[in-house]
């Protein structure tokens, strides 16, 4: 039955229809034809599915990432990081990268570090001189920093679904976030050398400018710390840090930048509304299909099947990251976390990989893959924004997808770099 | 838009801004009232509330502004004519399905009304009223924008919206 259903809901959504409702309407027909389960169930699932406090910490991060571009917060954060890389060879797109990184402490979301990036510093890249697959490949895989530095929302949705601590999850992005933001800009750097991309700045604009800038960005640099702390003593749950960030930004916007008024607190309330709307539908309507995955006890043989093939734990990761990578290139980020979490957490557990090194290894396989064509939101985003085709944007991401799928493979054989952190605080 | 349609948008957007702000609120209050050791637990029911409500609104909201994500590397290969039967046929049953939506919601509603919710006294159907009212919302917007693309045929499928990971 998981199957038919499975197969149902994928050409539902290749046809076309919006993911959501191609999820919801395949579901909704099982239990439907069902004889034995009612279709009340269903629509239960539907409501029972937001009524998780885990799950608050979404739409809160979501707010507080918009609340922080209106406050001022991302302004601060680009200038820092002109001040810092501009210098370097490869500048804006050194710039583009580091902003990824600033901001990953303060945002959850690579999809919106990358349609703001695509509008502030697009334009002023491909004035540069940079080719424009070049400027959509940088900002779109730089921004999986974003997601991978904490807070992150994909983090969060697989925490909530396999029940594993979303508080250990953040920590452990820490580490493989800054390494992917060295290797990008390594990356970078060789490719701007090699074509002789200009610096932004001539040299480096002095350490008495560094400073200066480094003050001015100090709320959105000093919240990170905050997060990661309120964590590690167990002040706060992380929904409940999503309200302190949503508290820190309005704060922050209002009486140190003094840039966030009330037109703009309801522009982001807004923003903010559509980008929950469109998720929670995801999350809801496919709470339907999760029900049919346990009742079938998928998990269970899957498991079985699984451990039968091999009981190596490194080839079970190298497996598992293929098979990621592979349906990334083809499904929505939330859709894969949202149908594979329940399924694969229970199967690496069983073969002894701690969850909360596989949860880093495996959100960001699933969040690369919105940087992977043929299909990725993150890539459809910048390459629209920027006016882009599609294969201009292939042949210039190839090295950075490289250099983060390398990373991604050392993270699943080598689980100190993720564990590390955690391990040393919690 | 104009008229009724208008005014229900304007009225959803409203409801929607107010139900997350009060939803961050909430949490914040309990929060920092649970680290002063006296813990408010009605507030993360009420935030709870306030969130379903504000995931169904919002939902309402991004199908009107046609972002929910679409997956169309496939459709634009098809030839014009078929693209706009898919789409028709697509929004058609979507329709459908969001009306059963609303049936089997009434239906559960009815049946949470004596339902507690967590530490209150406030009846679970508050929760579960927001599926069939969310749905009705939605019917209403894909009812019309199925109608759009019937009268309009140089309407067809845009790139997909935001993902939000």
């Amino acid at each position: 039955m998981t199957i038919g259903l499975t197969a149902f809901f994928l050409v539902l959504m290749f046809l076309g229809m919006p993911v959501a409702f191609a999820v919801g309407v395949a579901s909704l027909t099982f239990f439907l034809t069902s004889d034995t389960i009612p279709a009340q169930i269903g629509v239960q699932r539907i409501a029972s599915a937001t009524q998780s406090f885990p799950l608050l910490a979404v739409p809160l991060f979501v707010l507080a990432g918009n609340l922080m571009n209106a406050s001022g917060i991302t302004d601060r954060i680009i200038t820092l990081a002109k001040v810092m890389t501009g210098w370097i060879t490869g500048g804006l797109a050194q710039v583009a990268i580091v902003v990824s990184a600033l901001m990953g402490g303060v945002s959850g979301s690579a999809v919106a570090d990358a349609a703001m990036e695509a509008r502030i510093l697009g334009p002023a890249m491909l004035q540069n001189g940079f080719s424009r697959g070049f400027t959509c490949a940088v900002i779109a895989v730089g921004s999986l920093i974003t997601a991978t530095i904490p807070p992150s929302i994909g983090l969060i949705l697989y925490g909530f679904l396999g029940n594993v601590s979303i508080g250990k999850l953040f920590i452990g992005g820490v580490v493989p976030g800054l390494l992917m933001t060295i290797l990008l800009m390594g990356t970078t750097w060789v490719i701007a050398t090699r074509r002789g991309y200009k610096p932004d700045n001539p040299t480096f604009p002095g350490v008495m400018h560094l400073l200066r800038e480094l003050n001015h960005s100090k709320w959105a640099l000093l919240f990170p710390v905050f997060l990661v702390i309120g964590i590690r003593f167990g002040i706060f749950t992380p929904s409940e840090v999503g309200a302190f960030a949503v508290f820190y930004a309005v704060m922050v916007g209002v009486f140190a930048y003094r840039q966030l008024n009330w037109a703009k607190f309801n522009e982001a309330l807004r923003h903010s509304i559509h980008d929950i709307g469109m998720i929670m539908l995801i999350i809801m309507l496919s709470s339907m299909i999760g029900y049919v995955i346990s009742l079938e006890q998928v998990p269970a043989h899957a498991a079985q099947w699984i451990i039968g093939v091999t009981q190596n734990q490194n080839l079970l990761m190298a497996m598992l990251v293929v098979f990621i990578l592979l349906l990334g290139m083809f499904l929505e980020s939330t859709v894969i976390v949202l149908l594979l979490t329940p399924i694969l957490v229970p199967i690496v557990i069983k073969a002894g990989i701690d969850p909360v090194h596989f949860g880093l290894v495996m959100m960001t396989a699933t969040t690369l893959g919105g940087m992977t064509p043929p299909v990725g939101v993150a890539m459809f985003t910048v390459c629209g924004l920027l006016k882009t085709p599609i294969d201009e944007y292939t042949k210039e991401a190839l090295p950075l997808l490289a250099a983060v799928i390398t990373l991604i493979f050392t993270m699943a054989f080598v689980p100190q770099i993720v564990l590390f952190l955690p391990n040393l605080l919690m | 838009m104009t008229g009724f349609y208008a005014a229900l948008a304007r009225g959803e957007d409203v409801v929607a801004r107010a139900c997350l702000a009060g939803c961050a609120v909430l949490v914040f209050v309990a929060a920092v009232s649970r680290a002063m050791g006296v813990p408010i637990l009605w507030a993360i029911d009420i935030a709870m509330l306030l969130f379903i409500w504000c995931a169904f609104l919002g939902a309402d909201a991004a199908l009107r502004a046609r972002q929910h994500i679409i997956i169309d590397i496939i459709v634009r290969l098809f030839p014009q004519r078929v693209q706009r039967a898919l789409l028709i046929t697509h929004w058609s049953v979507m329709v459908l399905f969001l009306l059963t939506l609303v049936g089997l919601g009434i239906q559960l509603t009815m049946l949470n009304v004596q339902r507690p919710m967590g530490d209150t006294e406030i009846s679970y159907a508050y929760v579960t009223a927001a599926v069939p009212f969310g749905a009705l919302l939605m019917a209403i917007t894909a009812a019309r924008q199925l109608a759009a693309f019937w009268r309009d045929p140089k309407l067809h499928f845009g790139s997909g919206g935001e993902s939000p990971l």
